[in-house]
């Protein structure tokens, strides 16, 4: 594996100084590798924002991710045009992949903040290779997810009726359906997290505004930065909000899947009715951020040559939380198990029955296999270090995640309480070219954001450097 | 993959949506998804009327009575009606083939009225053209055959139960004693038999269905399953029984279904499991070897012919259309041996309308597809001068060896009556557009002989015609409406004084009157010599259809 | 390095985030005040009509009841319109040629019908229903305002949703008793919060909250 990172910027070689430098327990004492100074920190990520050309894989990927962006686009204007009609939803999966692809991408989304908030919040520092990365992410994927229920509205521009204004009508919405608790719960983490990425962004902007050459550069970033001068006065102000922002957004993490959750465990349909959904929602949303953001990182780690930000304890790190919330997930699934055939209830129990041995039977043991056989391999220190491995790991568990929510909507649906509604839900064209769609959506804005904006906090890097003692007791 | 919900072609990309439309409209939707409320109420009028109609409550449904037809036997109905248009269906419950109940096809029976796919203007072959234009062309086909008394005038139509349909069609056949009448219904029976049966479910104890759907495809299903289920309901335990079923069947029906105990069997094997049924329930049971094909039913056999003798004069036999008339035989003979006949079963010959004069509506022995044979027969050489075809399609439905189509061509002077124009509506010279039964005044038969007047909720929305009018139109000048015509029929039937009460009586209820049936007894309906439908086809293919059975289950039914 | 942005700069930024905000919240009251100004409720716009007919004349001097001519306001959804029949009624004896009343006599005559531009219109997703409201204690004038001093006709209430809802939400605030129903003088008096419920008791309007059901005017 070291073959190609000899090639990289940095003269040194990244084996020996990371050998040269480990603790006792295996781990690379020191997050930024190599000798790194505060100009080739400036350097390493602000030349990818500003240098003209971008380099072959950027375009193959946007490219692709830009092509799926246009399927987006067909899919929802032929949705607009024909109705919810050209999905495969129907009574008695009335919930199919529109609110699957909700739950997934707002799952994804929890890295972000986790990252950010929780672990600035302990001074886990080596969050700062990666979490202006899922901060991004977090962002689009949000923006993802939001998009499903609105086209599962089925009249989606009266969306607004949502939303408790004074209208002609003299209605509010109904407070007591968690359908609305989840429009303030993404509005809020969509605001916060934005917010809270902004405010890490303005030194950085400031950075970038400083070495830009253009003059179109110089003014985009300085009108981004809001005048940032680098005083401080400013870096003092900074610092407070940044931390009263990551304290605002560290409940969230756990309010807004735990309200996704309540779509569900409000309701008396088998699979659902749940008071165990809440936690089991919040760790496997976790799970899912970090696989995704393993497999965002890695690629792109490798494409800028990152290696020297972005270190193999990070990947170690990440890991790990995932081999934890990965084990509560599976605790979660063999919880669900045993509930439905400790309580009794027939309904529960054919339910699960069903769901392992029924017409979707396949489906779940595919979740088995991806989201609880597949992780074991984490507790294995040359897998973790191995990012083909990982790759593959995060690849699976991206996959698990999706088809647990697949599980858990049209396998509690389609065998309702009476035989006579039966049904099956199959999906159409239609959805999935929406959901492959939505992902083009979320790699365009990311390879959008990688192409403008700083991906690594240069600030917060340049500070490891300045104080590398604060790194090595992290 | 399952495709979608929509109907075939109904989710594919139209073609006139190119791509920059579809851009437009993309962006479109997008742009003005905020807008989509900003609206305002349009300004609307409001019209009174002039004079306001005497009874009616602006906003308030009227329910008139009337009936639809059911393969020519009436259903009575109540339509509902909002400012003077129909907007729904239901069952009559003073109607005897209805209690209250209506079909599937009553209920779609509205859709019919507001198709717009319906025709509507007379049409001479592509030109529109009028209803006075035709009768001028009428009478001068007409005129030409009063030398030969008509010899050259063919109506061909639906089997038609209507009494004032027949007795016009009777009155022509008197002014034209040379004139002929074809009936032709595809889906019906070939031959029929001649007389009407009418079963009391209520009362049987033991029913056997032997291929009858009587539940679902009959004329008088809806007033037969109710009667059944009557029987079957059990409100006293200590006192009362269920009725039980049996039902032999070649395919799946409601009726089997709802049996106690059935058998599949093949269509043509009934005829003989209804021989060893008689022969069972005989006094001298012989002692031949069953038929090979009905071993398999020995148990039902047995059961059945038991449970037949132990309810003597309680019991019900029944077969259905699908089966030659030789089992229809078959099953009189069974009813009348085992007693029903007077307390389960009612039977007439006779059926309003069936005069001395012409065929009977329902004559024995009267074979549908004999008849057209001989009508295609006629048109070929060309003694056809006037063709009137009421209802139908026969260039779609009649036998393909008949090759109507081109026979059709060699008929002088041709008119196709229908509500919608089709294939021979295309190839004859003059289409008139037939009134809709919720536009136009008739009068129908139940199952059991009661007597419906048909009446409009609505005057008729384009240039239609009604089978009375057309029918008119060979025998009267000027013609008179059909309100004219069917009011005289029952008017000529009943010169009483108070006929305007019973008339507004009828049109009130929905019913004109019962008659009294009296039974008659099978041996006097004997006939030798009937073609049937099983030996027509065998003659057509030249050997016995042994092997592989070719069944054609109605799902729905014609209309004339 | 050189200045990027002038201090002009400063104040740019600050017209642009307050004036967002402005125009954000600006925005949205705009859009209310078009929703409830006449524009779009209608209120108190007087509409051309083919003949300018004139409550005020015929109820409020003349006296005429209101069933005279809305004669199915106690039997159906429908309240009715007068028929050009009814009209002539009187104006085969009075007014019997006045230019003004061309288009009843024409009617008439012709047997067509008048066309009268629809004051009160409720969308076609609504169900409403006259019979009930006039059987349980809903007077005209509590809807339809004092009609009796309208020269023209117009609308006085916006026919909005949230205004059906003030009623089906509290109908102890409007009720009236039976006799005065067709009182266009009739004004809730100080013991309504009392008399209010002993008539909903009375009249047994639902208070359970089926009056307020979608499906109940969304049928």
């Amino acid at each position: 594996m070291n073959g190609n990172e000899s090639k990289q910027v940095s003269a040194n070689s990244v084996s020996s100084v990371v050998k040269a430098k480990v603790s006792p327990l295996g781990y690379p004492t020191n997050l930024l590798v190599g000798e790194q100074t505060f100009e080739t920190v400036n350097q390493t990520i602000g030349s990818v924002v500003l240098q003209d050309r971008q380099p072959r894989p950027w375009w193959i990927g946007f490219t692709v991710a830009f092509a799926l962006l246009m399927v987006f686009f067909f899919a929802v204007a032929w949705l607009l045009i024909r109705g919810v009609g050209i999905w495969g939803v129907n009574i008695p999966v009335a919930w199919g992949f529109a609110i699957v692809n909700f739950v997934w991408w707002i799952g994804i989304a929890h890295a972000g903040t986790f990252i950010s908030a929780i672990l600035l919040l302990m001074f886990q520092h080596w969050r700062t290779a990666i979490n202006r990365f899922a901060e991004a992410m977090t962002l689009f994927a949000i923006a993802c997810a939001g998009l499903f229920p609105l086209l599962h509205l089925g009249r989606p521009w009266v969306f607004y009726w949502l939303l408790p204004y004074p209208d002609t009508m003299g209605m509010w919405p109904q407070f007591r359906s968690p359908l609305v608790w989840d429009v303030f719960a993404v509005g809020t983490y969509f605001t916060v997290s934005l917010l809270f990425w902004f405010l890490g962004l303005i030194p950085d902007l400031a950075t970038v505004r400083d070495r830009a050459r253009k003059n179109w550069q110089k003014i985009f970033y300085g009108v981004l930065a809001l005048g940032w001068r680098n005083s401080a006065a400013h870096w003092q102000r900074h610092q407070i909000a940044y931390l009263l922002l990551a304290g605002l957004a560290t409940p969230l993490v756990l309010s807004v899947h735990s309200v996704v959750s309540l779509d569900f465990a409000v309701a008396q349909v088998p699979g659902w009715h749940s008071t165990m959904f809440p936690p089991y929602f919040v760790a496997g949303a976790i799970y899912s951020g970090f696989a995704m953001v393993l497999t965002i990182v890695i690629p792109v780690r490798k494409i800028y040559r990152l290696e020297n930000l972005i270190t193999l304890r990070h990947f170690n790190n990440m890991a790990n939380v995932m081999l934890v919330t990965g084990l509560i997930v599976a605790y979660g699934y063999f919880i669900e198990a045993f509930m439905s055939w400790y309580s009794g209830d027939i309904f529960d129990q054919y339910m699960m029955t069903n769901r392992a041995f029924g017409p979707y039977g396949w489906i779940f043991w595919a979740l088995m296999f991806f989201n609880v056989l597949v992780p074991q391999a984490l507790w294995s220190a040359r897998i973790r270090r191995n990012l083909v491995a990982l790759f593959l790991v995060a690849l699976a568990i991206n996959l698990g995640m999706w088809i647990e929510r697949f599980v858990i909507v049209v396998t509690s649906l389609h065998r309702d309480f009476v035989p006579s509604s039966w049904g099956m839900f199959f999906p159409t064209v239609w959805d999935w070219a929406t959901l492959f769609g939505s992902i083009g959506l979320f790699l365009t804005l990311l390879f959008l954001f990688v192409r403008f904006l700083p991906m690594i906090a240069i600030s917060e890097s340049r500070e490891l450097v300045a104080e590398p003692q604060k790194a090595t007791t992290a | 993959m399952k495709s979608d919900e929509f109907a075939e072609g109904a989710s594919e990309w139209p073609d006139e949506l190119s791509r920059r439309e579809f851009l437009r409209l993309a962006g479109a939707s997008l742009a003005l998804a905020g807008v989509g409320a900003c609206t305002k109420q349009p300004i609307e009028k409001i019209v009174p009327y002039v004079k306001q109609p005497e009874g009616m409550v602006p906003g308030k449904p009227l329910h008139f009575a009337t009936a639809t037809t059911c393969n020519g036997y009436a259903q009575g109905i109540i339509v509902t009606s909002r400012e003077g248009r129909p907007v729904k269906i239901e069952g009559n419950p003073d109607h005897p083939a209805s209690l209250g109940a209506t079909t599937i096809w009553a209920q779609a029976d509205l859709l019919g009225l507001y198709d717009p796919d319906r025709a509507q203007e007379v049409m001479r072959g592509e030109n529109i053209s009028t209803w006075n234009d035709f009768l001028q062309d009428v009478d001068v086909a007409l005129a030409a055959q009063q030398s030969n008394a008509g010899a050259g005038i063919h109506i061909l139509t639906d089997t038609i139960r209507s009494p004032t349909l027949i007795a016009q069609l009777q009155a022509v056949l008197k002014r034209f004693p040379n004139a002929k009448w074809h009936r032709w219904n595809p889906i019906g029976p070939d031959s029929i038999n001649g007389e009407v049966v009418v079963y009391d479910f209520t009362k049987a104890k033991v029913i056997v269905a032997l291929d009858s759907d009587f539940l679902f495809m009959h004329p008088a299903a809806l007033r037969y399953a109710r009667d059944f289920a009557l029987a079957r309901r059990v409100a006293d335990p200590t006192s009362a029984r269920m009725s039980r079923l049996y039902v032999a069947e070649p395919t799946p029906t409601l009726t089997g279904a709802n049996a106690d105990h059935r058998i599949a069997i093949a269509a043509r094997n009934i005829r003989a499991l209804a021989k060893e049924l008689a022969v069972r329930i005989s006094a001298s049971p012989r002692s031949a070897p069953l038929p090979d094909e009905l071993v398999t039913f020995e148990p039902w056999i047995q059961t059945a012919a038991n449970d037949l003798v132990a309810n003597r004069g309680a019991s019900i036999v029944i077969t259905g259309n699908g089966q030659p008339i030789e089992v229809h035989d078959l099953i009189a003979k069974i009813n009348d041996q085992l007693g029903s006949v007077g307390s389960t079963i009612a039977r007439n010959s006779a059926v309003a309308g069936s005069g001395d004069a012409g065929p009977p509506i329902t004559d024995r022995g009267y074979n549908q597809t004999e008849s057209l044979g001989q009508l295609v027969s006629d048109m070929k050489t060309g003694d056809v001068e006037l063709l009137i075809i009421l209802g139908g399609n026969p260039v779609y439905d009649s036998p393909v060896d008949f090759d109507f189509a081109s026979a059709l061509t060699k008929v002088k002077v041709s008119v196709h009556h229908a509500l919608h124009a089709n294939e021979t509506s295309r190839l004859c010279h003059w289409l008139i557009p037939a009134a809709h039964f919720l536009e136009s005044w008739s009068d129908a038969v139940a199952f059991d002989g009661s007597i419906s007047i048909v009446q409009p909720l609505i005057d008729p929305l384009y240039a239609n015609i009604s089978s009375d009018e057309m029918i008119g139109a060979l025998i009267e000048r000027p013609v008179r409406s059909a309100y004219e015509i069917v009011r005289e029929t029952w008017r000529s039937t009943n010169p009483t004084p108070h006929f305007e009460n019973d008339w507004r009586r009828a049109l009130s209820d929905g019913v004109f009157r019962n008659i009294d049936f009296q039974s008659v007894r099978p041996a006097e309906l004997h006939s030798a010599e009937v073609k049937t439908a099983e030996k027509i086809s065998a003659e057509r293919t030249g050997r016995n259809p042994m092997f592989l059975e070719l069944l054609f289950r109605v799902r729905g039914r014609s209309r004339n | 390095m050189s200045q990027l942005f002038s201090p002009r700069a400063n104040v740019y930024s600050r017209v642009i985030i307050f004036g967002a905000v402005i125009l954000v919240c600006g925005g949205g009251w705009a859009t209310s005040e078009i929703f409830w100004s006449p524009y779009t409720t209608y209120v108190a716009v007087p509409f051309d009509q083919p003949v300018p007919f004139s409550h005020k004349h015929h109820v409020g001097d003349d006296g005429i009841d209101c069933r005279y001519c809305h004669n199915s306001v106690e039997k159906s959804r429908f309240a009715g319109m007068p028929t050009s029949e009814t009209c002539m009624t009187c104006h085969s004896q009075i007014f019997n040629d006045a230019p003004v009343l061309a288009p009843v006599r024409e009617s008439l005559a012709t047997n067509m019908p008048l066309k009268w531009t629809r004051v009160h219109d409720l969308p076609d997703y609504v169900y409403f229903d006259h019979s009930i409201h006039v059987a349980k204690g809903l007077g005209c004038s509590t809807c339809h305002g004092r009609i009796d001093q309208m020269p023209i006709t117009w609308r006085v209430n916006t026919l909005y949703m949230k205004w059906c809802l003030e009623c089906h939400r509290a109908p102890q605030r409007f009720v009236r008793p039976q006799e005065k129903i067709y009182d266009m003088d009739w004004q809730s008096s100080r013991s309504q919060s009392v008399d209010g419920f002993q008539l909903v008791a009375q009249y047994q309007i639902d208070t359970s909250g089926r009056l307020t059901n979608c499906g109940t005017c969304h049928r």
